[in-house]
């Protein structure tokens, strides 16, 4: 079962981060201020990613996969998109940059989580 | 009685169990079968919802669990007809629980208070009910102390509450507002899925 949710949150956080990558190269363009790409580039993943992880959730629970896929998305959607802004990108290039950004995001995640979990002492959130 | 969240959840009960059963309740099966062991004396449980948890609960219990939407509770009768102790379902709202003042020796809730609609006045009632020494015993998921997953949490918010949950709440913060003693916080996955143990003193 462990074996289960690891790979699933992987799979998960790299399709989210593919997808949103492939569909922020498809948005902007070299013609697109970076500012402005930054911002649709985040909004379109947090949407995306969103959208992604209610599906995922129902085999993979909800928590524990929405918050790294929502971050892959977001993080996803802002770096492609600037890179799609500051040149022209192919749409696999993107998906391929998304999907290790959603890997990393994963990592990123699974680490602080060994931080923060166990018994705590200041819990105001 | 609430009806704006009342109607959410009855809106919510056909698809909950799909969307609750399987991930959620098996990656968290462990835990909450851990969580709901300590159960002891006359217990409430509050929003029982379609009672995926009674599967946790340890047999021989006194149990009265409510819910605020029928539509949950429809979903919830077998479970409870199966649980192998004394489990009674009620239809009512925190808010109005029409329960004597120092009735409860334990108060259970889990994923609950992202949902209750004035969660400290909530807290205040169930501090009420619950004997002096008693102990509140919550499996939560809260907002988070920490970038990037509090902007997460708090963007996410204006969308979840439509059709569900708040997800940037403060809890526990919450619970000593309405006069709790807290006893133990516990983590269970970052600073957003969590164990709250309080004392009514």
């Amino acid at each position: 079962m462990r074996a289960f949710f690891f790979f699933g949150d992987l799979a998960a956080n790299a399709a989210a981060g593919a997808l949103v990558g492939a569909f922020a190269a498809a948005t902007c363009s070299p013609a697109w201020p970076m500012v402005l790409a930054m911002l649709v580039g985040m909004i379109l993943g947090m949407a995306v990613s969103f959208s992604l992880s209610t599906v995922f959730g129902i085999a993979l629970g909800a928590f524990e996969l929405t918050i790294p896929v929502m971050l892959s998305g977001m993080l996803s959607g802002m770096v492609v998109s600037m890179q799609a802004a500051a040149g022209p990108l192919e749409i696999a290039a993107a998906s391929q940059m998304g999907a290790l950004i959603g890997l990393g995001c994963y990592a990123y995640t699974a680490i602080v989580n060994i931080f923060m979990r166990g018994e705590v002492k200041r819990w105001t959130s | 009685m609430d009806e704006l969240t009342r109607e959410k959840w009855n809106r919510a009960a056909g698809t909950y169990d799909i969307m609750g059963a399987r991930g959620a309740e098996r990656r968290w099966a462990g835990y909450k079968r851990k969580f709901f062991s300590g159960m002891n004396g006359k217990v409430l449980f509050l929003a029982v919802g379609t009672g995926l948890d009674i599967q946790f609960f340890p047999s021989g219990q006194d149990i009265l669990g409510i819910d605020i939407s029928p539509k949950m509770l429809d979903q919830a009768g077998p479970r409870a007809v199966a649980y192998d102790g004394k489990l009674e379902l009620r239809l009512c709202d925190v808010h109005d629980l029409g329960v004597p003042d120092d009735t409860f020796d334990q108060i259970y809730t889990s994923c609950t208070f992202c949902s209750v609609p004035n969660p400290i006045e909530a807290l205040r009632v169930l501090r009420r009910v619950l004997k002096t020494g008693g102990r509140l015993r919550m499996f939560e998921h809260t907002g988070s102390r920490w970038f990037p997953f509090n902007a997460m949490l708090n963007l996410m918010t204006p969308l979840t509450r439509r059709f569900g949950p708040e997800v940037n709440r403060d809890t526990t913060g919450n619970v000593e507002k309405a006069g709790f003693h807290i006893l133990r916080v516990e983590n269970l996955y970052l600073d957003v899925v969590k164990t709250i143990e309080a004392e009514k003193r």
